[in-house]
């Protein structure tokens, strides 16, 4: 391989990846006010040096509801691509393994859920499921599981035919063995790598279900839910919306830029 | 050819029979008395569950009362819409003129501005950096939030179609100035541009006249993606920008619990999703000779 370049955009998407995920684990330790507190007589105030992003139409600070919404955003988003992830790989072992009408059945069923928009697909789900933060992350999940199911499909039927693989079968590895240890840690690879791309659509999808209201219930500091409740005071108070809009912007270039990277490095 | 060209069709036909099973097995999904349920908010009086149960035949046997659902939404009747009290077909048929114009419209913005910046950055160092970072952007910025600062940055001036044809152009169009730019890039590199830069022909005129064509294949082959991309960003759009669509009656419809509109509106972009898709297969069949013999 040759020297990695660190390129500064990817450096610095590191860095603001760190920052996130800081947020996400120890909001308390950042924000500079309690996120749920109300102060009627500081309503909707602009950015100044006590509120740096103002304050919403309870006087709560929109830089407190920021920092503590992280939490329930990200992990929407690599909640519902974990999720994802787990239901993509069983399906696509399954038909990688067993081939025939198993196979059939379970491609063709993920290809007519790929032949639906992956939002409408949630938004289905959604309506399914019911509202909710674990409705909307589910329905997310359920949105992106058919592109993994046919990554790791694809992925594992290469990985079966290859050398070392057949040399297990030749020294008598138990099935079980042979899947576990040989087949999906290769097979898994590329697939993790895309998946960091798919977390960014991921937040995306969470985000935009919770704008519409079927992700998390008010009060709840969530981007999404946030940018919702500041659409109603656009005229007289933009930060309000303006600051957890820019928050979910930041996290899918910074998810975008590290999986684009991840992906130039790793795959071809 | 033809072996060809039958084989996307049949294929098509298969996924959208797929989608019906789908659309058919979530309208069962429903937990607890489907008719009680599907009536969600509406008063579940004898009479709504009687009309129900004979919509729906949910007394006759399975098989029976999937090959109706299947037969009725091939004739384009997809139902009961209970919020509305008028058939799903309905509802929909009023909503699709505003998304129609709404996705065209942004189809049409997102192509001329892609073209655009693919065309004045393609293997041109600075440019290519700058365009690079702005499509990052576009790509990763949520439309509603997108909408909501160009609404506010409008004056709430919101009436006519370019703002939110804009918002719903902008992430669209980001992805495929990349597509075009790689395009562009490839043809730039290859022979038949220098032969007709030995030729003396201008640059610009290399570029619109010889290159662009290549790079409309690849562009090509992203239009069915480009189709649902557009088709999911209404539903968030039209929110934000409180158009009437097909979109916004999706979202309206899932808050209600109606569900035969949700699974009714979704069923239609699929539709409109697998077209476009199987237009693409065949037109490239038809632009690619090479494409035939598989």
């Amino acid at each position: 391989m040759t020297a990695r370049r660190w390129r500064p955009g990817f450096v610095l998407a590191l860095v603001a990846g760190a920052g996130l995920l800081a947020l996400a684990v120890a909001p308390g330790v950042f924000a500079p006010y309690e996120p749920y507190r109300a102060d009627p007589g500081a309503a909707l105030m602009g950015p100044d040096g006590a509120h740096w992003f103002g304050t919403d139409q309870l006087g709560r600070d929109v830089l407190a509801r920021v920092v503590h919404g992280a939490r329930t955003s990200l992990a929407m988003g690599f909640g519902a691509t974990g999720l994802a992830l787990l239901a993509g790989t069983l399906v696509g072992l399954a038909a990688a393994l067993n081939g025939g009408i198993v196979r059939e059945g379970l491609m063709r069923a993920m290809d007519v859920l790929l032949s639906c928009p992956g939002l409408l697909l949630a938004l289905v789900a959604v309506a399914l499921i019911g509202p909710g933060t674990l409705g909307a992350t589910l329905a997310v999940a359920v949105a992106a599981t058919p592109e993994y199911a046919r990554l790791v499909n694809a992925q594992v039927r290469q990985v079966r035919t290859s050398g070392h693989v057949e040399a297990g079968v030749a020294l008598g590895l138990r099935p079980r063995a042979l899947i576990v240890r040989h087949v999906l840690p290769n097979a898994l690879g590329p697939v993790l790598v895309l998946a960091t791309l798919g977390v960014g659509t991921a937040i995306l999808y969470g985000a935009a279900l919770s704008f519409l209201g079927l992700g998390p219930n008010p009060p709840a500091a969530e981007w999404g839910a946030l940018l919702s409740d500041g659409r109603d005071h656009l005229e007289s108070a933009w930060w309000v919306a303006f600051f957890p809009g820019l928050a979910i912007t930041l996290s899918v270039i910074v998810v975008n830029v590290v999986g684009r990277e991840l992906r130039g490095r790793h795959l071809r | 050819m033809i072996a060809g060209v039958v084989r996307r069709v049949v294929g098509a036909i298969a996924v959208l029979l797929g989608s019906g099973t789908l659309a058919f097995a979530a309208l069962r999904l429903i937990p607890g008395d489907p008719a009680a349920t599907l009536l969600g908010g509406a008063p579940a009086t004898p009479e709504a569950i009687a009309r129900l149960n004979d919509e729906l035949g949910l007394d006759r046997p399975l098989p029976v009362q999937y090959a109706t659902f299947l037969g009725r939404a091939a004739r384009g009747d997809l139902g009961w819409s209970f919020q509305y009290n008028a058939p799903v077909t309905e509802v929909l048929g009023q909503e699709i003129g505003p998304t129609a114009r709404l996705t065209l419209t942004a189809c049409a913005l997102a192509a001329a501005g892609a073209t655009a910046l693919a065309l004045l950055t393609a293997g041109r160092r600075v440019p290519r950096a700058v365009s690079g970072t702005v499509e990052l952007v576009g790509s990763s910025t949520p439309t509603f939030w997108l909408g909501i600062m160009l609404l506010t940055l409008a004056g709430f001036r919101a009436d006519g179609i370019w703002l939110p044809a804009l918002t719903l152009a902008v992430p669209v169009g980001a992805v495929l100035a990349q597509v075009l730019r790689d395009g562009l890039e490839t043809a730039l590199s290859s022979p038949f541009v220098l032969t007709a830069r030995t030729r003396g022909v201008a640059d610009r005129r290399v570029r619109r006249a010889h290159a662009l064509r290549h790079a409309l294949i690849p562009a090509l082959t992203v239009l069915g993606w480009t189709a649902g991309s557009l088709l999911a960003g209404a539903v968030v759009v039209e929110s934000v920008f409180a158009r009437p669509g097909v979109g916004r009656v999706a979202v309206e419809a899932v808050m209600a619990k109606d569900l035969p509109v949700v699974v009714g509106a979704v069923l239609l972009a699929s539709v409109v999703y697998v077209v476009v898709n199987t237009l693409v297969d065949l037109a490239q069949l038809l632009v690619d000779p090479r494409l035939r013999e598989v």
